[in-house]
């Protein structure tokens, strides 16, 4: 019971940030991420948010101009998967400080850090935001002193 | 907000302002130019190194596409060399790159060990080291990247960061779920490391939310590869779900949107789910009850909680509230099949299923459709529930909505029955033209497999799949035509009907090739019936014209079984012959081999001569012992087979309170410096109700206190929890355990007991429970000597109604104290007149039958440390158990 990719799309099927929480090869991640492109962006708005897709169901939410999908396996919750796409943009938000997709591009490093502080091997960390944005102001506190350290 | 590289935003908007595909290569490939001259430089500060290392992750993250790879390889040292540095950003960058960019390339790095680093990083005492290797370890594949021994001491580095008690809860967060990814990885790892198993259950017991989260998708795991061993938890899982449902002392940080942590709830009653229909036998009838209980309550909550705030509540409110709602109702499910139980299920999804939400009815038909698969098709309360909502399921095949549709489609599915079979078919029918190309596959095989299952009437059965052939063209899959044709010529009443309503399809306009396929079969059989000659339906020419109208546009295999037609009509029909010849003559020059070589060989056997081998060759088709092959799609997963139990073994020194409480009713079971275990038995016929009462020895409280009772190793006695203890025994007090055992027939193996505990550290006991087969022997007292040596005589004849031992003892036994012993176990003595002979009788209790017992001792002189046991009973083999559990315990030195 775990997410098995998340994957961060513009609505122009850009991707912005994708993350593999199982063994598949690159040529089977760049089948899948144009296949979901075409699924996902097709969709209408007011379409279901799971759908089966394969061996697997996709549930994705769409945020402004991105859209978060996740894989997860057939008998896994959806919507509380939704609800973990909403905590990651939640805390994304909070930690960017109202967080847009050119933040995402311009500091994508970031956003890998506070998804790793979310989930692990795609599986629920944290449900509390405070514990996690704590370890990302933390991580964002280290890397200041890092900067002041090169700078003396 | 953390600095930014001001390089790398150069360097990101550089390349996304290119204006064409070549001048962004250009762009990218200067860059790399740069950055492998920087990487020259051995003084390249910290900063700078982040900067190149995150400028090869966004090339990377950029150039997923296959004409456009960029080789980076030269980045990887630089990368390994920066997941040493003492500068904690640098190690996070250079692990986000090891990840994202030379995942594939870990296992064959020559000069960095990266086995020994993580084990250093592992073990440091700083906290974000540790807490980044295990980021790392969670996201890498082990496959080949370790060796069996690195592994193993990984595995059981994350095992001592998980139990530390000085680690913090983060470190035991991530340690729990980088285990939980190894085990993912190679399951191996459960089977080498299976000890550590009751050591993680324990940890179960903790107050802090996101520890527990996490620990529960590790257990979770563990359950897969070993469901039995995971059977301890259940009842810490319990309580804890009690605390969130009835929703005490919830820490604010872990509500949403004031719902105690939603993910949690999942996560234990997922967990719960698994364990307890995994090993449903095992698992105590008050904690099914108990988990029943919450489950009802959770469910009335959800829906007071939706219904109060329909309107206004926000999406994420709802969306949790009702994730917690169809997890309820899934493990309901698995626990109770009675009709109360369904129907709270289905009332509560009903209400839901009018939703204006497209997710929730989506989810609400799949909710339903996981109870109608988890419980057998023959219950009939399934069928009642779903008979209200048939008609909202059909409203749904027209949905807005695909996955609602698909749905539907399922749930319609499964509430088929021989009682509706025909109105649904029907309802079907009418959808099939309208239903989306890329359902109709699957609308098809499922409408055939319910008329394969449902039809009752043959005549009904072939009309039905002739008509789904007929609207399906070509989306049906050979086995459906295939096995109306199987029918058919197995039926013989039904022939004359398959082959008018064939006729009547092949007069049409229009109809899918695969109909000329079932004529091409059944014309060629049963011509004869449409040819009658008192009430032609058609004339032999008719037929053949009919068949041979589309032949041109059919494929090969359609053509061949047309050919074979053919022929049998030029048996049949001799004005017919000229005609046929002429088709078959042509097709020798057919360019398909198959239909050539055919056409060749049926032109030979044509030749008048050959006229008697024909006839044979082109024979009736026989009946088929085929089965369908309908019914090997897969359509419900099957429950996956437990392994087999692994025997534990018992503690040290449990011999001596086990003799002792065979010997008496009641006394100390065990002690240690941390426990002891009082066990007190009363014997009621072949009930015998104990209690054992655990002290806290201790020097503080015990707490994660478990015991469970292995009722699984014979059918021939059963185990009843009637309390159980707490789950807490505070410093110094004590806590009772009383169950029942029902001895239903004779056993030899007792019972055994398991007890786990967190006390500093976990301890596990595992105990034989003293309730053997002796304990249902009760005296019976026979008014003399005469009728002794009556039924002693008696059983004689009986082929296992005797068993004997020597039995030695450790110290010399007066006659008196023997005496006692086997008065307190429950055999009524008889004077034998002969002091060196003991004889006694008894009668032993089972609920299927009660056993006449007598004992005889033959002792040696009276200094002597052995004497003779003679047992006779009623029952085969029963005296070999008795004096087994009797030599047994006198040699134990009562």
């Amino acid at each position: 019971m775990a997410i098995k990719y998340l994957i961060m799309l513009s609505k122009q099927g850009k991707v912005r940030l994708s993350k593999w929480y199982t063994v598949i090869s690159q040529k089977e991640k760049l089948q899948l991420i144009k296949e979901l492109t075409a699924i996902v962006l097709n969709r209408k708005a007011k379409m279901c948010n799971v759908l089966e897709y394969k061996d697997h169901k996709i549930v994705y939410r769409r945020y402004a101009s991105l859209f978060f999908i996740a894989g997860i396996d057939v008998d896994d919750n959806e919507l509380l998967t939704l609800e973990i796409i909403h905590r990651y943009v939640e805390q994304m938000d909070k930690a960017y400080g109202n967080v847009c997709e050119l933040d995402i591009i311009f500091n994508f490093q970031k956003a890998y850090h506070i998804l790793d502080e979310l989930l692990l091997d795609g599986t629920l960390q944290e449900s509390s935001k405070r514990e996690v944005l704590r370890r990302v102001g933390q991580q964002d506190q280290y890397e200041l002193e890092d900067e002041l350290d090169t700078k003396f | 907000m953390a600095p930014q590289m001001k390089g790398l935003m150069q360097f990101i908007s550089d390349v996304r302002s290119s204006k064409n595909a070549a001048e962004e290569n250009t762009q990218i490939h200067s860059e790399l130019i740069n950055i492998q001259n920087h990487f020259k430089d051995k003084n390249l500060s910290s900063y700078q190194k982040q900067k190149y290392a995150c400028k090869l992750i966004y090339i990377c993250l950029n150039s997923q596409k296959k004409d456009n790879v960029v080789n980076l390889d030269f980045g990887l040292p630089h990368c390994c060399s920066m997941i040493e540095s003492e500068s904690l950003s640098e190690r996070n960058i250079g692990y986000l790159a090891l990840q994202l960019i030379y995942a594939s390339q870990l296992e064959n790095l020559s000069e960095f060990n990266l086995f020994s680093h993580l084990e250093r990083n592992l073990d440091s005492h700083q906290e974000d080291k540790v807490a980044l290797a295990l980021h790392f370890l969670a996201g890498v594949y082990y496959d080949e990247l370790f060796t069996t021994n690195e592994l193993a001491k990984i595995i059981e580095l994350l095992l001592q960061l998980i139990r530390a008690s000085n680690s913090s809860v983060l470190v035991k967060k991530k340690s729990s779920l980088a285990l939980l990814k190894i085990l993912r990885d190679s399951s191996e790892s459960v089977k080498v490391h299976e000890r550590f198993i009751p050591r993680i259950l324990s940890l179960l017991d903790t107050d802090n939310i996101g520890l527990m989260i996490s620990l529960c998708s590790l257990v979770q795991q563990i359950s897969k590869h070993r469901p039995k061993a995971c059977i301890p938890a259940i009842p810490v899982l319990i309580q804890k779900l009690d605390q969130l449902i009835e929703q005490k002392d919830i820490e604010s940080d872990y509500l949403y949107n004031g719902f105690p942590s939603p993910w949690l709830i999942v996560k234990i009653m997922r967990l719960l789910e698994t364990l307890v229909s995994d090993n449903f036998e095992q698992v105590d009838q008050l904690q099914i009850e108990h988990l029943n209980r919450l489950v009802k309550d959770s469910i009335a909550l959800v829906i007071k909680l939706f219904d109060k705030n329909d309107k206004n509540a926000n999406p994420q409110f709802k969306n949790s509230i009702l994730a917690v709602l169809f997890q309820s109702i899934s493990l309901g499910s698995c626990l109770d099949s009675s009709l109360q139980s369904i129907s709270v299920a289905f009332d509560a999804l009903g209400g839901l299923l009018r939703s204006s939400e497209v997710n929730t009815r989506y989810l609400v038909l799949d909710s339903m459709i996981k109870i109608i698969r988890n419980n057998p098709a023959s219950n009939i309360y399934i069928e009642k529930e779903t008979s209200k909502y048939i008609d909202q399921f059909f409203q749904f095949l027209y949905d807005r909505d695909t996955s609602v549709r698909k749905k539907s489609t399922e749930a319609i599915f499964l509430s088929t029955n021989s009682s509706n079979i025909v109105m649904i078919v029907k309802k079907l029918f009418e959808y099939l033209p309208r239903c989306d190309y890329t359902l109709r596959p699957d609308l098809i095989l499922k409408i055939s497999i319910l008329l394969e299952k449902y039809s009752t009437d043959a005549t009904w059965y072939v009309q039905q799949n002739l008509k789904l052939v007929f609207l399906s063209g070509n989306y049906l899959k050979d086995e459906v035509w295939e096995r109306v044709v199987q029918i058919t010529i197995n039926n013989e009443d039904i022939q004359l009907t398959t082959a008018r309503l064939v006729l009547d399809y092949l007069k049409q306009k229009e109809f899918p090739e695969t109909m000329l396929k079932i004529a091409a079969v059944v014309f060629g059989d049963y011509h004869r019936y449409l040819i009658q000659v008192q009430s032609p339906l058609a004339h032999e020419k008719e037929l053949l014209s009919l068949l041979y109208h589309k032949y041109f546009y059919c494929s090969v295999q359609t053509r061949a079984m047309l050919l074979t037609c053919f022929m049998k009509l030029f048996i049949a029909y001799e004005d017919l012959r000229p005609r046929i010849l002429d088709i078959i003559e042509k097709e020798t020059c057919s360019i398909d081999s198959e239909i050539q070589q055919r056409s060749v060989e049926y032109l030979q056997l044509s030749k008048p001569h050959n006229h008697a081998l024909l006839a044979i060759l082109l024979q009736e088709n026989p009946p088929f012992t085929l089965k369908s092959k309908l019914y090997s799609i897969p359509n419900i997963e099957k429950p996956p087979v437990p392994p087999p139990s692994r025997k534990r073994m018992l503690t040290s020194n449990w011999e001596e309170g086990y003799y002792r409480l065979i010997n008496y009713n009641q006394g100390i079971f065990f002690e240690n410096s941390l426990i002891k275990i009082l066990f007190k038995c009363e014997k009621d016929r072949h009930i015998l109700s104990c209690q054992l009462i655990f002290i806290n020895q201790a020097p503080t409280d015990i707490t994660g206190f478990t015991v469970s009772i292995d009722n699984e190793a014979t059918k021939n006695f059963s185990v009843q929890n009637l309390s159980l203890p707490d789950s807490v025994i505070p410093l110094g007090k004590r806590s009772v355990h009383k169950f029942q055992v029902t001895v239903k027939k004779p056993f030899v193996t007792s019972p055994l007991i398991h007890i786990s505990f967190m006390c500093g550290t976990l301890t596990s006991l595992t105990f034989k429970l003293p309730t053997c087969l002796l304990k249902c022997l009760h005296p019976q007292t026979l008014s003399s000597l005469d009728e002794y040596s009556f039924r002693w005589n008696q059983i004689a004849g009986l082929q296992y109604g005797e068993y004997a031992t020597d039995v030695k003892v450790k110290h010399r036994l007066s006659r008196e104290s023997l005496l006692r012993i086997l008065e307190r176990i429950g055999v009524s003595l008889i004077d034998s007149f002969d002091p060196n002979i003991v004889l006694g009788a008894g009668i032993l209790n089972t609920e299927a039958s009660n056993y006449g017992v007598l004992l005889r001792l033959e002792l040696g002189p009276s200094d002597a440390l052995a004497f003779k046991l003679i047992i006779r009973c009623t029952g085969d083999n029963i005296s070999h158990i008795l004096v087994t559990t009797l030599a047994d315990l006198f040699s134990h030195g009562v």
